[in-house]
């Protein structure tokens, strides 16, 4: 029986970001922004969505005088993601 | 979304960021690196030239020119993501940049050996440096950086009892290595990097 994909991270804007976070310790949002190529009312949407289910935590301020924010993946989103790969490996042998 | 997408996703964003995180070091070793030796060089032609002795403060330029150029590439790279490896990084040149300068005032106050020491601390920050980064590059020439170093000492013993004008030469000398290890510990590696990042 194989483990059904997590729906939160089973969208290509969410993935990127969190395949982004997975990596480092922090990003701005910016450039989730231009890494991902999607809109800011998009991405907005989607770092919303993450926040809320616990998987990434955001983090605003100032960088100088302009307003920043950053992105940090949780504990919780790298238990998901670290699940979400295997299943995705599983599914691709049965593939 | 089907799963060979989600893989893509995956790898190109992983693959992507790891590129970028990388691109960030090679610019702060050409930065220190050409200051040192751009500086040391103007040094050498006062001492040799004899010009006016207030110029030694010109060694404070390294650190008032490397600082500067650090805080402007810093700000330009202010919305790159940040890794486990830069905050380790940054802490090891904070480390060793200090200690740097108490070498520097230590030659100054009482005539420790400025190029020994400062050679030592900054070899020790790039051969960890190319350990934390997995950078053999890095870390081959802070160790070729750091056995250089001793040749301040060994050449002092050498020629210690060759009398006044040795002295003088000893100096002059000292410059010149100082110059060219800078060369191999930070411009040399620093531009391996920049063509790495080219490439990818």
């Amino acid at each position: 029986m194989l483990k059904p994909l997590d729906p939160l991270l089973h969208s290509e804007l969410r993935l990127a970001v969190v395949s982004i976070l997975i990596g480092v310790e922090d990003a701005d949002f910016v450039y989730l922004r231009e890494r991902t190529g999607a809109t800011a009312g998009n991405l907005s949407v989607q770092i919303d969505k993450l926040s809320k289910a616990g998987y990434i935590e955001v983090v605003k301020g100032f960088a100088g005088r302009k307003p920043r924010t950053l992105c940090r993946i949780t504990e919780l989103g790298r238990a998901a993601f670290s699940s979400y790969v295997s299943a995705l490996k599983e599914y691709i042998e049965v593939e | 979304m089907d799963n060979q997408k989600s893989l893509e996703i995956i790898s190109q964003m992983i693959a992507d960021t790891s590129a970028q995180i990388e691109s960030n070091s090679g610019k702060y070793f050409l930065a220190w690196g050409y200051t040192t030796v751009a500086v040391s060089i103007f040094e050498y032609f006062v001492m040799a030239l004899h010009l006016n002795t207030a110029l030694i403060w010109a060694w404070w330029l390294i650190p008032v020119i490397g600082g500067c150029a650090t805080l402007l590439l810093a700000r330009r790279e202010a919305s790159l993501p940040k890794s486990y490896v830069d905050r380790s990084v940054s802490a090891v040149w904070t480390v060793f940049g200090i200690s740097s300068l108490f070498a520097l005032v230590a030659a100054m106050v009482y005539g420790a050996s400025m190029f020994y020491l400062i050679v030592l601390l900054m070899g020790m920050g790039t051969v960890i440096t190319g350990a934390i980064c997995r950078n053999r590059n890095l870390t081959l020439c802070g160790c070729i950086a750091m056995l250089l170093a001793l040749i301040f000492p060994i050449k002092h013993i050498a020629l210690k009892n060759m009398g006044s004008g040795a002295a003088e030469w000893i100096i002059y000398s000292d410059i010149i290595i100082f110059a060219v290890i800078f060369l191999v510990m930070m411009v040399i590696p620093g531009h391996i990097l920049n063509r790495r990042y080219r490439k990818q």
